[in-house]
């Protein structure tokens, strides 16, 4: 009954780590962008959704829905204000340059906020849903099922529509989807706003079931590049199934050893993955050459495009 | 390509003024580099016009940011109500004058703020920091120079390493366990059975130190430890350890580690429907956070070196009145030991009659203040500069419907134990 219970547990905290992912997988994928802020604009998210909840007592759910808007507008006009410029660039300055936006945002919650964590306390942020013996907790449930939504979604906009078309167009040859007719710049730039929009949900369902504070940012933005290394970058299923995986191997770790012992195997796993799976689990028909891990590391250490980098969506 | 350069370089710029201008915002006398702010407080009364430059060196940002910024919030209201009092009376109502620096919650900026206050601020004595790492990062320098560095940590080598000029305002983490066990000792001989404990801890210094000691502490005085589990801290997904805990019969749950932690284990506790008691020490639980999560943290333990209700402590309403109306929050007990730290500077000022490094250490050696806030009436130190007394100086405080009450000792309790 152990084992079931660390499983269902891995299962949905992977949930909540896959929704934080996904937007950082669709960016990298889409516009070529490594976005080492991803986390802040999570953590931006949650502040907003415990503000909301404080000042107006708006559910964080309801907030999901309005910070994803609000949050596309943003990414929306950050890609025409900045990324637009980052694209054709190496790592190094999209590196830098969102490290200084996660940076500012990080100090701009400590000023605002101070560093204590934020919390909020709803009635149902502790409620379970029993199955025989397994407990499973409905904050938890739903932000597994925000995940799945989230994936669902974008894989049906990317895949079954025309605009999916002319996203996968832009993301694999730039210039030949120009002289084809399509607009690159709008098509990355509602992916920008897709990927705030997501980060918005991410930070969103996370507050029902933990808290934000300074430091989350930091926190998510390394725990969501192992998952799309692991998933396969820009890989949106990668993304929720990395998640679980790292949930999985985190819980079942602190159910048979401990928290510490189950870190330390989950990066085990992790690189046993890639050493069998370079290009990460979900990219298909790639050598290792040009593997999830290596393609990053070679445009740290050449200072390649971060255009050679992309991958399908 | 090269159009472009000029434009995302202006925006990296940009960017690294805002990162640094709202870093420094984060606290309105944080410093990076090249000393501090200095700032004399609002209180200067009609000295002598003499200013003692004073040193507060915390983490005002970085992870131990919840604790070091009230640290430092504390030193500088125990500057500004020295100040108002009229200064060192010894000295002809000397002000003192604080100069405050960030050391980001790193040892090595630690280092560097502790060389800058040192050097170039000249201060004749350094408040903090709060917590063993960053302490052990600025002792060395404090030494070098002869400066005193009264800083606060958990840690015993923060003051076994020999160091002549480094004290530690701080309570040591076996005060924090002794003083744990022998809390569920008298609860047990007042009707209760709490005699199966369980711990989770994180797996730094800092946790694994509460671990080791309460494992071994606990079965010496009759406890059973149940578990005895580390994890990562920030770790979100703490139930699996918290299972086991429960499963394994804890009646009493330890948390070594930070806030977040904490709050993520009693949202456990209570998803289990179990229930185990929590317990943890002083600035993991005794913040408004946990107060403000209702059923989830009602009953919580804190092993505290200070809490906001005491009976017979002479200053503390007052302290808490000044605190809130300048900073806008309930003081804590990193806020309470920042300002003992300065008052302890002030009374040493006082003996002193100077404000010469060394005789300002020499008078450390050998005053004992009234503090009037603290749960031991007077403090001082001893022969390898560590606070005392140290048992006496350690409270357990229960929150009970949203209110942090002092349980234990007697001495200061404003309450009882309440069992979940």
């Amino acid at each position: 009954m152990a084992f079931l219970q660390g499983l269902v547990d891995g299962v949905l905290i992977g949930g909540v780590y896959a929704v934080v992912a996904v937007g950082l997988t669709l960016l990298f994928g889409v516009v070529g962008i490594v976005n080492f802020a991803h986390g802040a604009i999570v953590m931006a998210g949650g502040y907003l959704t415990y503000q909301l909840y404080d000042s107006a007592g708006v559910d964080p759910y309801l907030s999901a829905v309005i910070l994803a808007v609000l949050f596309f507008v943003v990414g929306v006009l950050f890609y025409a204000a900045f990324f637009r410029r980052l694209v054709k660039e190496s790592l190094l300055p999209q590196a830098l340059f969102t490290i200084g936006v996660s940076i500012v945002l990080i100090n701009v919650a400590l000023a605002v906020y101070g560093p204590d964590v934020q919390s909020i306390d709803l009635p149902y942020s502790l409620s379970t849903v029993n199955i025989g013996e397994i407990s499973m907790e409905v904050t938890r449930l739903v932000a597994f099922g925000a995940a799945l939504l989230t994936t669902l979604l974008l894989y049906l906009l990317l895949w079954r529509t025309d605009f999916g078309i002319q996203v996968r167009a832009s993301a694999a040859d730039r210039q030949t989807a120009e002289l084809m007719g399509i607009r690159t710049l709008r098509v990355q730039s509602v992916a920008t706003g897709l990927s705030f929009a997501c980060a918005a949900i991410g930070g969103a369902v996370l507050m029902p079931i933990l808290f934000v504070s300074p430091a989350t940012g930091d926190q998510f933005t390394f725990l969501a590049f192992v998952i799309i290394v692991l998933g396969g970058l820009g890989s949106f299923f990668g993304a929720l199934v990395g998640g679980i995986i790292i949930g999985i191997a985190q819980s079942l770790g602190a159910t048979y050893v401990d928290g510490s012992t189950a870190q330390m195997l989950t990066f085990a796993l992790f690189i046993v993955l890639l050493l069998f799976k370079p290009n990460g689990l979900f990219t298909r028909g790639e050598r290792r050459p040009n593997g999830a891990l290596s393609r990053l590391l070679r445009m740290f250490s050449r200072g390649g495009s971060a255009r050679t980098a992309k991958a399908r969506v | 390509m090269e159009k472009f350069k000029p434009i995302v370089g202006t925006a990296l710029a940009v960017l690294a003024v805002l990162a640094f201008a709202t870093g420094c915002g984060s606290s309105d006398s944080g410093s990076s580099s090249g000393g501090g702010t200095s700032t004399s407080g609002s209180g200067e009364s009609e000295g002598s016009g003499e200013s003692i430059p004073v040193g507060v060196l915390s983490s005002l940002s970085g992870e131990v940011a919840p604790n070091g910024m009230p640290f430092a919030q504390g030193a500088q209201l125990g500057a500004e109500t020295v100040n108002k009092e009229g200064g060192i009376k010894a000295m002809e109502g000397a002000q003192i004058d604080v100069t405050t620096s960030d050391d980001k919650s790193d040892p090595e900026a630690a280092r560097q703020g502790a060389l800058d206050l040192t050097g170039s601020d000249g201060v004749s004595a350094i408040v903090g920091p709060d917590g063993s790492g960053t302490c052990l990062g600025a002792a060395p320098v404090a030494e070098q120079n002869q400066v005193p560095l009264l800083c606060s940590g958990t840690d015993p080598t923060i003051t076994s390493e020999g160091y002549e000029f480094v004290y530690n305002v701080g309570t040591l983490s076996i005060a924090f366990s002794e003083t744990l066990i022998r809390f569920l000792e008298e609860v047990n001989k007042g009707g209760e059975e709490i005699t199966k404990i369980g711990i989770i801890h994180e797996d730094g210094p800092y946790g694994s130190t509460f671990g080791e000691q309460l494992s071994s502490l606990a079965p010496k005085a009759g406890f059973e430890v149940v578990s005895n589990l580390s994890f990562s801290a920030g770790d979100p997904n703490l139930k699996p350890l918290v299972t086991r805990a429960a499963d394994a019969g804890a009646q009493l749950l330890f948390v070594g580690s930070f806030s977040p932690d904490v709050i993520t284990a009693l949202k456990a506790v209570t998803t289990l429907d179990s229930n185990m008691l929590v317990a943890s020490i002083s600035g993991s639980v005794l913040v408004p956070t946990v107060a403000e999560l209702g059923d989830v943290s009602n009953g919580v333990l804190a092993i505290a070196n200070w809490n906001i209700a005491m009976n017979n402590r002479p200053d503390l309403a007052s302290f808490t009145k000044e605190y809130e109306a300048e900073f806008g929050e309930a003081p804590t007990a990193d806020a309470a030991t920042g300002y003992m730290a300065m008052k302890s500077v002030a009374a040493a000022l006082e003996q002193a009659q100077s404000s010469e490094p060394a005789d300002i250490k020499a008078a450390l050696d050998e005053v004992e203040a009234e503090i009037g806030i603290t749960p031991a009436p007077k403090i001082n130190y001893d022969e390898e500069g560590l606070l005392q007394p140290q048992e006496e100086t350690t409270v357990v405080a229960q929150l009970q419907n949203g209110k942090f009450e002092t349980i234990y000792p007697a001495e200061v309790a404003t309450g009882k134990f309440k069992a979940k």
